[in-house]
């Protein structure tokens, strides 16, 4: 499929957009969360078109694009600023994953999800997006390099650090 | 650390990570709806790109193609039996792309421009971006073409049109050819036939090709690793496609067949 599309298939690429909307849409959500994510996603994928012919065939496509998204994600994250109200949120009800939770164990549940939440909203842009790619993206260390653009060793570090500044804003928020 | 309070509404230091993936599978997140069409409706409409830096390796046998096919040209058009399928081309019938209607170009835009042709650059940009040796007809009433577009690896060379020209299906195009990669695949012929289309299969200067003529169709090709290359952008009326060393090229042009033929075998 992507090699199709890198050979001018449009119909080819149609379906690789397909298969990536969530995820771009998803990404550029959770880094610019406050601009419109579809819009972003969709202006990603006209830029990543007319990238293909620089696309290596082989290489692991999904990084290579969410790269892309970020960057325009980004670019949106600046102009649109960080408005209140327009944070990353959470699903009204969606249920836990354990069978048939008691209404007190799910109220505790969703208390402690919107602390941990109004915990990552509150983390510079550098610590959220590193957040985001590894927990809520859930890319590997070496995608998580790729579509930040940081160093692949820089992953870890940045990592650990954006967990300890959550941990700081927690027990704030706690106190 | 949160310290022993923060027990009650945060997770313990060691399962912060596993309570931020649980947060990550509850996040909301704006859904995705038709961006494939949309996306494929914008890349048709060819909206002005920011032209890319290309990286593809420039071939080292350019030299070696080019004494090749500057070696002295013999007409061989030969009308072949029909019902075989000539490897390297596919020829699909079907219904026409559901293309967006193609926005009237301004009078001052490039032939092709609003096409969905690609995106536009120099005849040296282009000649750098890709793996083969950008074919040129070298007929006196025929000079460089006057615009040049690229998708993918999918080159394609656009005349205005001219009194010179031989016209095409579309009235800004005086001329016509789309040059990719392609390689050797069977079959696809038979649906032609089956259509009642007039297809005549030709061989001239080593190459192999199909004149067709008639009915506008799609055509496929078939990349060098095997997957289609489906050529939905574009129906063709009248056209002669030939492959040479991996490379197919289609001219598009309202002639007769000798003279497409006779177009063909100017290329260098």
């Amino acid at each position: 499929m992507i090699e199709r599309a890198c050979a001018g298939e449009v119909m080819a690429y149609e379906e690789l957009v397909r298969r990536h909307q969530d995820v771009a849409v998803r990404t550029a959500h959770l880094i610019a969360p406050a601009a419109d994510a579809e819009d972003a996603a969709q202006e990603a994928f006209v830029k990543a078109w007319i990238a293909l012919p620089r696309f290596r065939v082989g290489a692991p496509f999904r990084p290579w694009l969410l790269r892309i998204v970020a960057n325009e994600a980004r670019n949106r994250r600046r102009s649109a600023g960080r408005r209140e109200g327009l944070a990353i949120r959470a699903t009204a009800d969606r249920p836990s994953d354990d069978a048939a939770p008691s209404p007190e164990t799910a109220a505790l549940v969703a208390e402690r999800r919107a602390a941990l939440l109004e915990a990552v909203n509150r983390l510079r842009d550098d610590d959220r997006e590193i957040i985001a790619a590894r927990y809520f993206l859930e890319l590997t260390e070496a995608e998580s390099a790729d579509v930040l653009q940081i160093p692949r060793g820089t992953v870890k570090s940045r990592q650990s650090r954006a967990l300890g500044r959550l941990r700081d804003n927690l027990a704030r928020g706690d106190s | 650390m949160s310290g022993e309070r923060s027990m009650s509404t945060s997770p313990p230091g060691l399962d912060l990570e596993a309570a931020l993936r649980d947060l990550g599978s509850v996040l909301a997140a704006p859904v995705a709806s038709g961006l494939g069409e949309r996306v494929r409706a914008r890349i048709e409409a060819e909206a002005p790109r920011p032209t890319a830096r290309w990286a593809w390796p420039r071939p080292l046998r350019r030299s070696v193609v080019l004494a090749l096919v500057a070696v002295i040209v013999i007409a061989a058009a030969v009308t072949a039996a029909i019902g075989y399928g000539l490897p390297g081309i596919r020829i699909l019938f079907g219904p026409p792309p559901s293309l967006p209607a193609s926005p009237s170009a301004p009078a001052s835009a490039a032939p092709g421009a609003g096409l969905g042709l690609g995106l536009p650059m120099s005849l040296e940009e282009a000649d750098d971006a890709v793996d083969f040796e950008i074919g040129l007809p070298e007929l006196e009433a025929i000079g460089p073409p006057d615009a040049v577009y690229l998708a993918g690896g999918r080159l394609a060379l656009a005349w205005g049109p001219d009194p010179g020209l031989p016209g095409t299906a579309s009235p800004d195009l005086g001329l016509l050819i789309i040059e990719l990669r392609a390689t050797v695949d069977e079959g696809m012929i038979e649906k032609l036939l089956l259509s009642g289309t007039h297809v005549e299969w030709i061989t001239f200067d080593g190459a192999r090709g199909y004149w067709i003529d008639g009915e506008r169709h799609v055509l496929a090709y078939t990349a060098p690793d095997g997957s289609r290359i489906e050529d939905t952008l574009r129906q063709v009326g009248n056209s002669l496609l030939w492959t040479r060393d991996g490379v197919t090229y289609r001219l598009e042009a309202e002639l007769s067949r000798d003279a497409a033929i006779e177009l063909a075998e100017s290329f260098r």
